[in-house]
């Protein structure tokens, strides 16, 4: 333990700032792995044949996708177990690093994108998107990344120092945990960002002889704030859900058209205007 | 020209970003940031750029899904909206009105360069064979090049033409059609209902409703925060873990002791 030196840690950290750089559809990140990955190789096989530098690369260049901010962490792991393991036994360390990539992507894609990225943003968002003020972009940066630089620096050189162990001391269902917490956090959060984010009104008024018309919206405020964003976005869910996620583009160029032409209408017809 | 120039290699900077360092400047807040420095309006830029992150909370790459393109979008949009002269709002109206479809654009180039990009893996394959290993290093930059020109190329395109029309556009918008700004307004207030959708899709499992209304409810009825649903929702995610832990030992209490000291392991959320 111990042969890879801090700084070549710390070259192979600098090197994942562009973790996915090379992205394909064939092998998706394994060749920026590779390139990440090199500093920890050339270490290790300074002395050895050509074959075996070769077989090294090789091995590292198979296909390989997780979550960018997982890859430090199987990188340090990664690094242990070539340093520990023969020349023999080397399908262990692409077997090992293979496996780990699944349930990563499943937690940061979970824990991070759908969690604290949309947090992070609607946070930042609500404090400047009506004055325009510097604050909010700040605050955005400083929570992403506050988080994602100790998750980088330290997944990076615990795992090396711990190599797997850390993993199986945690066992796998605390990826089942994790998972499930972030579930909670996750919808919890989206919950009230349907009241906060999405603004949809009713312009509709009635008169009736004189007095104060009656305001649809007040009406329908009175029986459910945020009625009409709820309704919209459980449509937009369903929608969603029929089409598989796939069909996103559509249903936002169906919006656009959507509120276009009550747009039109609400123009040229004023007393027909729907939405306000 | 010059603006149009910077505005391009900023671009390929937040392009960068998404594929590498995850610094948060592939999100439409704080891509709007460059604009707003490159423009000189940092306010405008900035009320645009936050319009555009709530509007595309919810777009994400989860797995090998690529998703509209938030960063060209927001770049040409929010220059563009910029540029073309009028008051805040039709600003951000505009720059909506020509966002979404260039995110949609460009998403089509990302996938695109996704697949020339096999051609890297191969060629690095050939090279490690013969022992060149530093051609690695080659191929990887050609990849970082062809992201970086996927999102410079059309901002430069859309900002440079469109720098000597967008006031005219503006102009007629504002003048003879004025309900295409206000639809476009009105449509940028719902597109957060798609995005939200989307992570919802991805999320809602068993009982996760009880959750969905909860923070509904703090949000609708309490107007409670952001921050303040996020941290309510921590302690939530606490109470549901003991919960479901709990109904997990019940069956084998002879195993709990075991299992229940290996979960005390503390969750930094």
């Amino acid at each position: 333990m111990g042969k890879i030196s801090k700084s070549t840690l710390n070259k192979v950290l600098l090197r994942t700032q562009g973790c996915q750089f090379a992205h394909n559809y064939e092998r998706m990140q394994s060749l920026s792995l590779t390139y990440c990955f090199a500093p920890v190789l050339e270490e290790l096989y300074k002395d050895a044949p050509k074959e075996e530098r070769v077989n090294a690369m090789k091995r590292h260049l198979e296909y390989f996708n997780t979550h960018p901010l997982a890859i430090p962490f199987i990188l340090g792991i990664t690094a242990a177990l070539e340093e520990s393991t023969d020349e023999d036994q080397k399908d262990t360390v692409v077997g090992i690093k293979t496996s780990l990539m699944g349930p990563f992507a499943g937690l940061g894609d979970s824990l991070l994108n759908l969690t604290w990225f949309p947090i992070a943003g609607s946070i930042g968002a609500s404090m400047c998107v009506d004055n325009g003020s510097i604050v909010g972009p700040l605050v955005m940066f400083l929570l992403i990344n506050l988080l994602y630089w100790p998750l980088k620096y330290f997944g990076l050189h615990k795992g090396y120092e711990m190599g797997m162990e850390l993993v199986e001391k945690a066992g796998v269902q605390v990826f089942d945990r994790l998972g499930n917490l972030a579930n909670v956090l996750g919808v919890m959060v989206t919950g009230g960002l349907v009241a906060t984010t999405v603004k949809l009104k009713l312009a509709v008024q009635f008169a009736f002889g004189e007095g104060d018309p009656l305001v649809l919206q007040d009406q329908l405020d009175k029986v459910l704030p945020f009625l009409l964003p709820v309704v919209l976005t459980f449509i937009c869910y369903r929608l969603l859900k029929k089409g598989q996620g796939k069909n996103s583009a559509q249903i936002i160029i169906g919006l656009i058209v959507f509120s276009l032409v009550f747009a039109a209408i609400g123009f040229y017809f004023p007393a027909f205007k729907i939405f306000a | 020209m010059l603006q149009a120039l910077l505005l391009a290699i900023w671009a390929g900077l937040c392009t960068w970003d998404q594929f590498g360092p995850h610094l948060g400047f592939r999100k439409p807040l704080l891509a709007s940031v460059g604009v707003g420095i490159i423009l000189g309006d940092m306010t405008t830029a900035i009320m645009i750029g936050a319009t555009m992150e709530l509007m595309w909370l919810g777009v994400n790459n989860i797995g090998a899904y690529v998703p509209p393109d938030v960063i060209s979008g927001t770049i040409v949009g929010a220059a563009l909206g910029i540029m073309g002269g009028g008051d805040t709002a039709s600003a951000i109206a505009l720059a909506v009105a020509i966002g979404i479809p260039t995110a949609t654009l460009v998403q089509q180039l990302n996938i695109l360069v996704m697949t020339t990009n096999v051609s890297l893996v191969h060629g690095a394959d050939k090279a490690i064979e013969s022992g060149k290993f530093n051609a690695v290093n080659k191929f990887f930059w050609t990849g970082a090049l062809c992201f970086f020109l996927t999102r410079a190329v059309p901002v430069f395109i859309a900002t440079g033409i469109g720098s000597f029309v967008i006031e005219d556009i503006m102009n007629f918008l504002q003048n003879q059609v004025p309900w295409v700004l206000s639809g476009f307004s009105t449509a940028g207030g719902m597109m957060p209902a798609v995005g939200l959708a989307m992570l919802l899709t991805m999320m809602m499992k068993k009982n996760m409703w009880i959750f969905l209304l909860l923070g509904f409810i703090m949000a609708a009825f309490l107007n409670v925060p952001t921050v303040g649903i996020a941290l309510a929702a921590c302690a939530a995610a606490g109470v549901w873990d003991v919960i479901t832990e709990g109904q997990k030992n019940q069956p084998a209490p002879a195993a709990a002791p075991a299992a229940g000291s290996d979960d005390d392991e503390e969750y930094d959320l």
